[in-house]
């Protein structure tokens, strides 16, 4: 039993989402059932067995490691998951979903990227990957009967496609040079060899694989149109989860099986984290949209996040985990605040739609503004201390110039997070009373949400000891 | 004529070359799925091939993995590709506009 240990958390997670599946299955037309409890319950098991398994370093099959890097991201995907819950259900009542269905294909997701996050398998990395993605696109166009969600969960669905079959060519040039797919040997075996252009074409691939994954530029083209597409929820859930289970496998095999090539990926990493950043924040500015604005802040966000990959010092690593954190709890309460303003009618998904929403719904408002600053990195919130430890690392690590073009489109992209937060409060409203009531458990999330923005950013030092420890894996 | 690794790997790029393209080239929706099907294909035939060449047997039981993988992603995709013919009652992508930046 003990070399299963490392895949309970998983375990769990995946039993609650068979569970919702069978109680689907089960249920009447029209009948309600609490399938987000048994969700819930998956969670906060998966919650103790992370917890149980701190510090140990287990591993199963030696295609499974709970080291602490892993299980810190899945302490992330916890979080993630529990809140996406939270924030869902207004969405599914109202758009009539099937919410066993919806639950289940979340809670498949979160076990595929909690797979993802500690595999240490190149092939099981892919398995993760696909698990996760086949559930996030089927997730993305749940809304059936909207044009805009199909057309969004198929190009979603054709550029994931299109780059995993990237990742597994590069997957088998790895296997064909070293005969194995184990990151650690795969290692041992590029340490003690000359680099091979095929190793070259196979860091290459894989690189590619996951640049589609974090949406870095160039192959971010996916990311706004599946987050406008997708319900608020699901676009939340999707910008936190895929993105932190991906970086995870993106720093495991790059600072583990790929380490020693280091010389010959750092400098494409740098102008991939480079184009990212400003991509991300130019294009952002031009925006209209506030689920398309949000992508875009999104992708700028993966290329703060490729900074600290980058510049992969013992304060980079760090830096990755509690960015990764305090990103998901920020932009999972920006996009909670969306789904909470969509209605049946219209989506209220403009910049000019949140005129006046500090008159109608002040808490709203006020939640919003939270996650809006920390998102654009301004003290006391998570967001600030996250950016300072990134640039931090990457001037230590000699990527000046990365920090510099960070610093400068952190502060351009202030200006289009401003522009939402001016008109909550200082543009008058159309039309009184166009947004919905706000539901307790949702409305929750998005305060638990904002006091734990506040905390990471007021009182760091735990959670940044923790981050820093469990990065002593590689 | 020897058969060699080479062969297989050059064979295996050209299949995977032809699927890439045929991503970005054809216009209707179900070619491009099967485009990438041909991507996967030829990432099997690389898998197989080197497994030969290393004399293990590992090359091949991944092909196994991959063909679930890929049955699985033909599934989810045609699923798509119905849910968008039932809205627009066509299957080239250029007639999906509703998206765009």
């Amino acid at each position: 039993m003990s070399s299963l240990n490392a895949i309970v958390p998983m375990a769990c997670v995946t039993a609650a989402a068979i569970a919702a599946m069978v109680a689907e299955a089960f249920r009447d037309p029209g009948e309600r059932m609490p399938i987000a409890g048994l969700g819930l319950v998956g969670l906060v098991g998966a919650a103790i067995a992370t917890v149980l398994l701190w510090n140990h370093n287990t591993s199963s099959f030696g295609l499974v490691v709970a080291d602490d890097f892993g299980l810190f991201v899945t302490g992330i995907l916890i979080v993630v998951g529990l809140l996406s819950l939270a924030i869902s259900g207004p969405t599914i009542d109202r758009e009539r979903l099937p919410a066993g269905e919806y639950y289940a294909l979340m809670l498949f997701a979160t076990a595929g990227m909690m797979l993802m996050a500690t595999a240490s398998d190149l092939l099981v990395i892919f398995l993760a990957l696909e698990v996760l993605s086949l559930a996030v696109y089927v997730l993305t166009g749940i809304r059936r009967e909207s044009p805009a969600a199909t057309e969004a969960a198929f190009k979603y669905f054709l550029l994931g496609a299109f780059s995993s079959a990237f990742f597994l060519y590069g997957i088998a040039f790895s296997y064909g040079l070293t005969g194995s797919t184990r990151l650690d040997s795969i290692r041992g075996l590029t340490a003690s060899q000359a680099p091979a252009p095929m190793q070259l074409l196979a860091v290459g691939l894989v690189l590619v694989g996951f640049a589609f994954k974090v949406s870095a530029v160039p192959f971010h083209m996916w990311t706004p149109d599946a987050y406008e597409g997708a319900p608020p929820a699901v676009a939340g859930f999707m910008s936190t989860g895929v993105k932190a289970a991906a970086f995870a496998a993106f720093v495991r095999v790059f600072l583990s099986a790929f380490e020693p090539l280091r010389g010959q990926w750092s400098d494409v990493l740098w102008l991939i984290a480079a184009a990212t950043m400003i991509v991300g924040t130019v294009v952002g500015v031009a925006q209209s949209n506030v689920k398309r604005m949000l992508a875009y802040s999104s992708i700028a966000h993966g290329g703060y996040l490729l900074i600290a990959l980058l510049s992969a010092n013992d304060v980079g690593k760090g830096a990755v985990l509690f960015y990764l954190l305090t990103y998901a709890i920020t932009n999972i309460g920006a996009f909670g605040v969306v789904a909470l303003l969509d209605n049946a009618s219209r989506p209220n998904d403009r910049v000019a739609d949140y005129a006046g929403l500090w008159n109608d719904h002040a808490a709203l408002a006020a939640l919003m503004t939270v996650f809006l600053l920390s998102l654009g990195g301004f003290p006391p919130m998570a967001g600030f201390i996250a950016k300072w430890y990134v640039f931090s690392a990457a001037v230590k690590a000699g990527y000046s110039g990365l920090a510099i073009i960070g610093v400068l489109t952190s502060v351009i992209s202030v200006f289009f997070y401003l522009r939402i937060v001016v008109m909550m409060y200082m543009t008058p409203g159309n039309t009184p009373a166009q947004f919905p009531a706000v539901p307790k458990i949702a409305g929750a999330a998005l305060v638990v949400s904002a006091i734990l923005i506040f905390y990471l950013g007021l009182l760091p030092t735990r959670v940044l000891d923790w981050a820093a420890a469990s990065i002593s894996a590689f | 004529m020897m058969v060699t690794l080479d062969h297989y790997l050059v064979l295996s790029a050209i299949l995977f070359s032809i699927g890439t393209a045929g991503v970005f080239v054809r216009r209707n929706l179900i070619t491009i799925l099967l485009s990438i099907e041909i991507m996967l294909n030829a990432v099997n035939l690389t898998f197989v091939a080197f497994g030969r060449a290393l004399g293990s047997a590992d090359g091949q039981i991944i092909v196994f993995f991959v063909m679930t993988v890929a049955a699985a992603e033909a599934a989810v995709g045609l699923a798509i590709v119905i849910g968008l013919f039932r809205h627009r009652e066509s299957l080239n992508p250029d007639s999906f506009t509703a998206l765009k930046w």
